[in-house]
């Protein structure tokens, strides 16, 4: 009732992440479990691949490969198709030991890891921390299949998320800002630094050259960061570009006070428009990805910032897609209690998984390796 | 016919360990590409289309005459909407002639109904690329019922920018479920669930020339078994030219793949028709003059090649 009140504002709806995990990835786990890890089930550290979507048609796929059996750490692998996020495999010896893990115990605390790098600080300097994944996982090596579920954890609060305005981002730009924009992003994603980082600042300023910055200079962007400081920065920002001599003319043309107030009051909207925390998004079609929902706790968490105008980056065959990618805002009011030490979060998540059905008997996914066993290479069998 | 293929592979792996690869080019006289210039073509490649990227493989399965990190090229998460066999079907029953006038020999590699069939499909995905129209432009006639397939899809997606229809499931949901959840499907029209492949390149050193890989999952994700991917490849190629293998450069799992033993032939004609035309195609747009071959094969695999300039040189 109350969102039907407010006209636009909505509960943020996001579309959920799908995994791939390639037979390579099952094939690399069997050979570390025969050579290494023999009975030890403790989870170990694993590399996910991330990437904003690339076709129009179909949301792209977060992948675990074979690649994908080490950590970020120890893991060179990586390029603008393959955005590396840190994740854990949970493997257990026996069908019994699966069944019997404590999913939501378990999501909790990859969810609390998230939270924690939010606060420590961590998130900006690797972003990708903030997609952290989970993976359970038997792997049934006799009769060579394997079970296994995925987790995307997301952050739940008691406060939630409302999503104020979205729009695709060619309806909200300007044609130069459109072409500004594209161009940084294209340089962004050459670049082999700053292609592999999913999360990021989006500048968009009045003279319409776009840039596009790491969460990590935020401050620099902000001067020193606060909240408080915010809203003066962009007085000041604005004024800057007031007198600059371009705007100026254009300016002094009005020769009528109110619709020279009107005129900064507009501009004032635009330019609180022009900093957006821009990420890649999976998806097609009209919801934000996955990856928003930890973006905005992020923010509102870290940064204090209870409305968040966010860029929602997809891409046409590899190119910055401003049809289709999305610009919107969400409010995030400042949840209680998450900054108590002993605090653990509530997290959603696994893959599959409907809202609202609290069915605890999940189905696993189920995978046939006995196209790699090598005794049954020879047999034209199946 | 497993033995005759493990004989004949081991065979072509003698001769590949006993011959050096390929160093001096002749791409104009026969078709062929040197290890240089699959790498330079490959760069290209990823340069203009960036869906594709280069990859190590597996360290153990590296081939010591291309550089270890770039030992192939990779495209992932390619949408397949359609099985090229109902494709096929459809086309046949709409009364379209395969035509080849090139290919006068009756050689009948180059069927051009799956280069037709991607034409039809989406306009706006294959920008053109008139110099490489091999077969006659004129013999392409509409297919109704791909057309009307490609239309329901395009509605969907112009949905996009409409927020406001939306807004009434956002709000039932509100109340029904929690709000933050779009489970995989929040309305089931909404979600579109297709076959995908990953579909690489290799460089083959027996035939000197590249090599298609395909990977398929089915519309779950799930890897779906190389018979199946028989549906996706043109039935004038399927288990003829197209055979399941492993993979030279990943570990696991069986791959089909495009046999390489006609390629050279095959692009050594289409160079020619390219020269008689006044274009001299240069060396590094090997790999867009490929794949546009290689749509003949796998007519509905939606994988990126576009081009936006000129092939080559025209030298008249």
């Amino acid at each position: 009732m109350e969102a039907r009140a407010a006209a636009a504002a909505r509960p943020l709806q996001v579309a959920a992440i799908g995994c791939c995990a390639e037979t390579g990835f099952w094939d690399a786990l069997r050979r570390l479990k025969l050579d290494v890890l023999g009975t030890d089930d403790s989870p170990i550290p694993i590399t996910g691949y991330y990437t904003p979507r690339q076709y129009e048609k179909i949301a792209s796929l977060f992948r675990i490969c074979p690649e994908s059996i080490l950590p970020p750490s120890a893991n060179s692998f990586g390029d603008r198709n393959n955005c590396p996020v840190p994740g854990t495999l949970v493997n257990t010896n026996n069908k019994r030991g699966f069944q019997n893990l404590d999913r939501a115990l378990l999501l909790k605390a990859e969810a609390k890891k998230i939270l924690h790098d939010i606060t420590s600080g961590k998130v900006e300097q690797d972003p990708a921390l903030l997609l952290r994944f989970l993976v359970i996982s038997f792997a049934d090596l006799k009769n060579w299949k394997v079970y296994y579920n995925v987790a995307f954890p997301s952050l739940t609060f008691d406060s939630k998320i409302t999503l104020l305005s979205l729009k695709v981002a060619s309806e909200v730009l300007s044609q130069d800002e459109a072409a500004s924009l594209s161009k940084a992003f294209t340089e962004w994603r050459k670049s082999s630094e700053t292609t592999v980082v999913p999360f990021f600042l989006v500048n968009i300023p009045p003279d319409s050259s776009a840039t596009i910055r790491q969460l990590k200079d935020w401050k620099t962007c902000q001067g020193n960061g606060q909240k408080v400081c915010f809203v003066p920065c962009i007085f000041i920002s604005y004024f800057c570009w007031m007198s600059s001599d371009k705007s100026f003319r254009r300016i002094s043309l009005f020769t009528n006070y109110s619709s020279c107030i009107s005129l900064i009051m507009c501009k004032y909207l635009d330019v609180l428009m022009q900093l957006l925390f821009g990420f890649y998004d999976h998806g097609n079609r009209g919801f934000p990805g996955w990856a928003l929902r930890n973006y905005i706790a992020f923010v509102s968490l870290r940064w204090k910032i209870e409305k968040v105008q966010f860029f929602c980056y997809r891409e046409k065959r590899g190119h910055p897609d401003v049809q289709q990618s999305l610009i919107g805002e969400a409010s995030f009011p400042t949840p209680h209690g998450w900054d108590d030490p002993g605090y653990v979060p509530e997290a959603i998540g696994w893959e599959g998984e409907t809202a609202g059905k609290e069915s605890k008997e999940k189905k696993p996914k189920e995978i046939d390796l006995s196209s790699i066993n090598p005794a049954s290479q020879d047999e034209e069998k199946q | 016919m497993q033995v005759k293929q493990k004989v004949y592979e081991l065979y072509k792996g003698t001769v590949e360990r006993v011959t050096g690869p390929r160093i001096v080019s002749a791409f104009l006289e026969k078709g062929v590409l040197s290890v240089p210039e699959f790498i330079l073509a490959g760069d290209n490649l990823v340069s203009k289309c960036p869906t594709w990227s280069w990859e190590a493989g597996d360290p153990s399965k590296r081939k010591p005459f291309l550089p270890p990190d770039k030992q192939f090229l990779v495209t992932r998460n390619v949408p397949c909407l359609r099985r090229a066999i109902s494709v096929e079907e459809e086309y046949d029953a709409a009364g379209a002639e395969v035509v080849l006038d090139d290919d006068e020999d009756g050689e009948g590699w180059l069927a051009t109904h799956g280069v037709h069939a991607s034409k039809t499909e989406e306009e706006e995905d294959i920008p053109s690329m008139d110099t490489l129209d091999i077969g006659k432009t004129e013999g392409i006639k509409s297919i109704p019922s791909y057309f009307s397939a490609g239309k329901k899809d395009g509605e969907e997606e112009d949905d996009i920018p409409d927020m406001d229809t939306y807004e009434d499931s956002g709000n039932d949901s509100a109340t029904a479920q929690p709000s933050y959840f779009v489970a995989e499907e929040p309305e089931e029209d909404n979600i579109l669930r297709t076959r995908t492949y990953d579909v690489s390149i290799t460089y083959d050193k027996y035939y000197q020339t590249p090599r298609v890989w395909l990977t398929g999952y089915d519309e779950s994700r799930m890897p779906l078994k190389p018979e199946l991917v028989f549906e996706d490849i043109s039935q004038d190629h399927a288990r003829k030219t197209v055979t399941i293998e492993d993979h030279p450069h990943l570990l696991a799992g069986k791959h089909a793949s495009v046999h390489p033993c006609k390629h050279a032939a095959v692009m050594k004609k289409i160079i020619d028709v390219l020269m008689s035309r006044g274009v001299e195609p240069e060396v590094d747009k090997y790999l867009f003059i490929f794949l546009k071959f290689m749509a003949s094969v796998i007519p509905t695999i939606e994988y990126d090649y576009t081009v936006d300039f000129d092939l080559g040189s025209t030298s008249r």
